[in-house]
């Protein structure tokens, strides 16, 4: 059978194309006082964050690796690269920034993007931000978009202290101690109350370095009344070493206040990514999730929500396509912990070429949390029968007058589907992947048009066979 | 020792229950449950009564009521079953709900251990009846094992029951090989006082178009728990577990149901409908497991979960495991209070929340009387309705099933 001219269209060189590292500053593998100490020392950091970083490698070393997800026995700590700095400062027009670095972000269109629909960029290369910049109609409005680093150093410094990592306290789990050990580069987002942002702001991050990690922080609190849509993207090329993804996102959505955070993560397929992501939801407040999770080898990443003032909300809509060689254990943490809150959870997940698919949630109903109401769908789609999806939901309910509804299901394709395209003149391949994008249109339709086509070509791609 | 097993206070064992085939964040506390064991004095084998129907071979040394003169007396039985057992797949197949370490507890500490085997193509039609009278300060467990011969239909009823106020601990361990095109139907009732302990574990295995369809009724005891595992080897092997239960008090309910669906165009169905009063707890944990070569195989899981008391808490973990793709698998799940139509419609007509809550209650009562096996079996959920309800309680003629 002839692959679908469409599929043939898609530039495969897309995200799997390497640069030099020639002048780069690479710290020496493995994970030590004394690396974490240099860390520190050259991003000039207040003595409090050297504390905080030596006591979550403390905890670090304490904390066991999960026995509940995907093996990560090929995850060797002794010899991943913890930093790794570019030959460059950050900057904040597209041509100061080093040629290899800027033409990496021009062929994933960032700067294209800044410039037709974004209120403002910021693009991680490796460790360090590269290039931070925002539209001065969103400075004028007070809102703050800017390297987490740089805003350590500045106004904003005090607010920093009182909110990273006490949404995800290294003690959280073992990689969120590691985080908070080596944490590097990342954004801080700031929206005063009653601002409405009329466009997105994206943070982009790369990693190009081989048997690397990347440790980004995300810190973004939006007060009340005000709204935000926050736009997150990932890749890596790939290499025959495994390379490391241990962010961290802390988001504070004040009284009324609007949040939708969208992520599109295309990591290489040699990616353990071990990210951690928490909201926490004032009264009357809203955090949307939109999550597509097409790449790494091992994904372990459950946003969390916890709704801690009446009336709260949250909505997760999440894809994700496991294709060969690919372990991807994704969904979501929700805890209603005040009266009225509410959730809906959809999801969808694909697995393909001996992939493995793995739904997994967590609902808690705190006995303060009268009146919610909770919805959980999940959708799971058997490309072949050398791939395997499951879903683990669990819900935990301790308010008497709740409503909690879920459902989940697992099939294949309908023959009647596939035999009605093809009745059409429609090849098999190009029926599938006709459906596993209607199957997907929930999820893409909630992206701004230029992610939705690319999560659409994701899909292409993955059907058509692996990438990266 | 395993890990799960470890010693507790002096004259007791402490082992981890209900443990599915998957788990999750140990946070969520529901990855298995923890359990003090006694090992303290059993129960006489008097105290487990059974009526077994003509029609069967059975072997058991303490009978005390025995419908079948023609008893079979033949301890070959016991060595068909295990070798029944041993030949039914390959070996670490072969599972419980409670678990390894519990199965061997309660194997270990049954006072009577019977062994049916239903002939090749007998249709018995009248049920064989195990009665578990416990015995306050004992362990009063029953052993029972099953062998359904091709193209066999036979009826199990087991009730856990006592008549005594205190504590103690009662329970069962049912082991069933359906051998092609057998039928079994199990019937497992518990009606046991507060204050008492109950473990059910139930193991099964299902040749080509075997079929058990089980009921468990759990009605009582201050800490329940329920295990069965279903291992659906057999070409359109069939298994439906219909779970009802009344949690009240501060009692504690604990399921763990594993569906293994090996077979080709198995079918697997778990239903659990129950409702948690006062400060009752419970975990149920349903696993559907589509095993690479079950191509047209259906796994379906629904659960319904009435909440009637302030501190009531219910954990619900359905999970399935999809390794084939010609295959369906879902679940469906609603948790919540009686919905403000039905208590609006109830105010209407001079009941407040507290009595409308209660009319809740008592439906399932009435529910689990129209399920009633016979006599006794009613009039034991009658006593346990009384004592749920706080009053004196009679089931209506003809109480919807």
């Amino acid at each position: 059978m002839s692959a679908p001219s469409s599929v043939a269209e898609v530039d495969r060189s897309l995200y799997d194309f390497k640069k030099s590292e020639e002048g780069f500053e690479r710290l020496a593998e493995g994970l030590t006082p004394d690396i974490v100490r240099e860390i520190s020392a050259r991003k000039d950091e207040p003595a409090w964050m050297l504390e905080h970083r030596l006591r979550s490698l403390e905890i670090y070393h304490q904390l066991r690796v999960p026995d509940w997800g995907p093996s990560i026995d090929g995850l060797d700590m002794d010899h991943i690269a913890t930093y790794v700095k570019p030959n460059t400062s950050q900057k904040s027009d597209w041509e100061s920034v080093p040629e290899d670095i800027k033409d990496t972000f021009e062929r994933l269109g960032i700067p294209q993007a800044e410039r037709s629909y974004l209120a403002g960029v910021g693009a991680q290369y490796d460790s360090e931000l590269v290039y931070h910049n925002m539209q001065e109609s969103a400075l004028a409005q007070g809102v703050v978009y800017s390297g987490i680093e740089e805003a350590l150093h500045g106004d904003y410094a005090e607010l920093i202290r009182e909110h990273f990592m006490k949404l995800v306290p290294p003690t959280d789990h073992k990689f969120a101690a590691l985080h908070g050990a080596v944490w590097s580069g990342g954004s801080f987002v700031y929206v005063p109350a009653g601002v409405h942002m009329d466009y997105p702001l994206q943070s982009y991050f790369r990693l190009n370095a081989k048997g690397a990690g990347q440790f980004e922080h995300t810190l973004i609190i939006v007060e009340e009344g005000a709204d935000l849509h926050f736009i997150e993207g990932c890749s890596a090329p790939k290499y025959n070493v495994a390379n490391l993804h241990a962010g961290c996102v802390e988001l504070f959505v004040g009284k009324g206040a609007h949040l939708r955070y969208s992520t599109i993560e295309n990591w290489s397929k040699n990616m353990y990514n071990l990210n951690t992501k928490r909201a926490k939801v004032e009264d009357g407040g809203q955090i949307e999730w939109v999550s597509g999770s097409f790449g790494s080898h091992v994904s372990y990443l459950y946003p969390m929500s916890v709704l801690s003032g009446r009336g709260a909300s949250c909505e997760f809509t999440g894809i994700t396509f496991a294709g060969a060689g690919q372990d991807l254990d994704t969904g979501c943490r929700v805890v209603l912990a005040a009266p009225d809150t509410s959730c809906a959870v959809s999801t969808k997940s694909l697995s393909k070429g001996g992939g493995v698919s793995t739904f997994r949630s967590g609902i808690t109903v705190t006995e303060q949390a009268e009146g919610a109401n909770v919805s959980v769908s999940c959708q799971s789609l058997m490309l072949d029968d050398i791939s395997r999806s499951d879903t683990i939901p669990a819900m935990d309910v301790r308010a008497e007058h709740v409503n909690v509804g879920h459902e989940a299901s697992i099939g294949r394709i309908g023959d009647d589907m596939l035999f009605y395209l093809m009745s059409r003149g429609i090849s098999e391949q190009e029926a599938s992947t006709m459906v596993v994008n209607g199957f997907a249109n929930p999820v893409s339709k909630e992206l701004p048009l230029e992610y939705a086509v690319e999560m659409n070509n994701l899909i292409k791609l993955e059907m058509e066979g692996a990438i990266g | 020792m395993d890990a799960s097993c470890r010693n507790g206070a002096a004259g007791t064992s402490t082992i981890a229950v209900n443990r599915p085939p998957a788990i999750t964040w140990h946070r969520m506390h529901m990855n298995e449950t923890d359990v003090a064991l006694p090992e303290r004095a059993l129960a006489n084998p008097a105290s487990i009564t059974c009526v077994v129907p003509s029609g069967l071979r059975f072997l058991d040394e303490e009978i005390t009521e025995i419908a079948d003169s023609a008893r079979a007396g033949d301890r070959a039985l016991t060595a068909a079953f295990d070798h029944a057992r041993a030949s039914s797949g390959h070996a670490g197949e072969w599972e419980t709900g409670l678990g390894e370490q519990a199965a061997a507890w309660l194997a270990g500490h049954a006072v009577r251990h019977l062994t049916l085997e239903a002939p090749a193509n007998r249709q018995v039609p009248d049920a064989t009846v195990v009665r578990i009278d416990a015995r306050a300060g004992r362990d009063t467990i029953a052993l029972i094992d099953v062998v359904a011969r091709a193209g066999s239909q036979m009826r199990l009823v087991v009730q856990s029951d006592s008549r005594e106020e205190g504590s103690g601990l009662a329970g069962s361990l049912v082991r069933i090989v359906a051998e092609s095109g057998a039928r079994v139907e199990l019937d497992q009732l518990q009606t046991l006082p507060d204050g008492w302990r109950h473990l059910d574990d139930v193991g099964i295995y299902l040749a080509d178009d075997a079929r058990v369809d089980a009921t468990q009724t759990v009605l009582g005891a201050s800490a329940s728990y329920i295990g069965l595992a279903c291992n659906l080897a057999g070409y359109r092997s069939s298994c439906t577990v219909d779970t009802r239960y009344v949690g009240h008090a501060h009692g504690a309910l604990d399921f763990n149901y594993v569906m293994r669906q090996r077979g080709a165009k198995s079918r697997a169905r778990l239903m659990a409908n129950g409702v948690l009063a006062d400060a009752s707890r419970k975990i149920l944990r349903g696993t559907i497991d589509l095993a690479h070569g079950c191509k047209g195989a259906v796994g379906r899981e629904a659960e319904n979960v009435l909440l009637v008391g302030e501190k009531a808490a219910n954990r619900t973990l359905p999970v399935i495991l999809c390794d084939e793709d010609d295959v369906q698998g879902d679940h469906g799940a609603t948790i919540g209070h009686v919905n403000p139509e039905q208590l609006g419609y109830l105010r209407m007509r001079g009941l407040s929340p507290e009595q409308a809550e209660a009319l809740f209650l008592r439906a399932a009562f009435d529910r689990a009387v129209g399920r009633a096996s016979d006599g006794r079996a009613r009039q034991a959920i009658e006593r346990r309705a009384s004592a749920v309800l706080g009053e004196s309680y009679e089931a209506e003629e003809g109480s919807a099933r």
